[in-house]
């Protein structure tokens, strides 16, 4: 029969059940596992880093491949704009200078 | 060899004093992380986070606290984290199993049997984890350092970070927290 005694006795039976717990081993070889994955981590790790560089410099090649050949482009395109622009007879150097009549 | 001595080894990257350290306290680091992950193999995996965390870290070690405080601090934080984890990945689990993808099998950890309790305890204890897993991660933190880890609240303090008075406050909540849960667990146990 359950009465408030059996009941408190069983809280605190249950409450103590911890008392004398045994230190809890690891299983064997963990330092070996533990290795095998810190080196895993820095293979992984470097490999990101390897992989950014190599990112990096290929931005920049890529800017500067891109900077050159803008101002290449550049001069080539100013040649052509006073190439047409004397061909079509735009070319007024003095237009500012014409007074209004 | 002194906790001075292992960390400035550490420090210059010594890999026996690793190997030391590593075998000083694995048990002691398992043991905290099964208290809280009730699963040896998830257990595992923090400890190895825990010494991972410990290897990159060693330089923020200022000698503040004893070493054995400040490696079952990062053996709570890394319990904790991986719990998070756990429950993020029920949530996934959850909304992948309406959308009817992968069945994601969680496995129940509610019937932990914890491998270090005398075998004339361990049902009773299996209830008790059961309640103890029903209290704020505080208190929780307070009740497992000092029952299963044997630490002193003093012990407790520092790796909570706290003051003594707090982890008494906390000790003599969690142990209110469970007389109440219990006591409405046998009081609808038929078996009494």
């Amino acid at each position: 029969m359950r009465t408030e005694n059996n009941i408190e006795d069983e809280i605190n039976k249950t409450l103590n059940s911890l008392d004398g717990v045994s230190e809890v081993k690891v299983s064997p070889y963990f330092y070996t596992r533990l290795s095998a994955r810190m080196k895993r981590n820095e293979i992984a790790h470097a490999s990101i880093w390897n992989w950014s560089i190599a990112a990096i410099v290929l931005m920049v090649l890529v800017n500067v491949v891109s900077l050159i050949n803008i101002s290449t482009d550049t001069e080539e395109t100013v040649d052509v704009i006073d190439l047409m622009a004397s061909e079509y007879s735009l070319k007024n150097d003095d237009l500012y200078n014409t007074e209004l009549e | 060899m002194t906790d001075a001595q292992l960390v400035s080894a550490l420090t210059n990257g010594d890999e026996d004093a690793f190997k030391h350290l590593v075998e000083s306290f694995q048990d002691k680091i398992f043991s905290i992380c099964l208290g809280y992950l009730k699963n040896e193999g998830d257990a595992e995996d923090a400890t190895q986070e825990v010494f991972i965390e410990l290897f990159r870290s060693i330089d923020n070690f200022k000698g503040d606290s004893a070493l054995n405080t400040w490696i079952y601090r990062i053996a709570v934080n890394k319990s904790l984290e991986a719990l998070r984890k756990r429950k993020t990945k029920r949530r996934f689990g959850f909304l992948n199993s309406l959308f009817g993808k992968e069945d994601v099998v969680e496995r129940n950890h509610a019937e932990f049997k914890h491998p270090g309790i005398q075998l004339e305890n361990k049902e009773r204890a299996e209830v008790l984890f059961r309640h103890i897993e029903k209290l704020p991660t505080n208190q929780k933190t307070a009740f497992q350092l000092h029952k299963l880890q044997e630490l002193s609240y003093q012990e407790i303090s520092e790796v909570m970070k706290t003051s003594l008075p707090s982890v008494e406050s906390l000790m003599f909540r969690a142990k209110k927290n469970l007389q109440k849960s219990l006591r409405d667990y046998y009081e609808n146990d038929k078996t009494l």
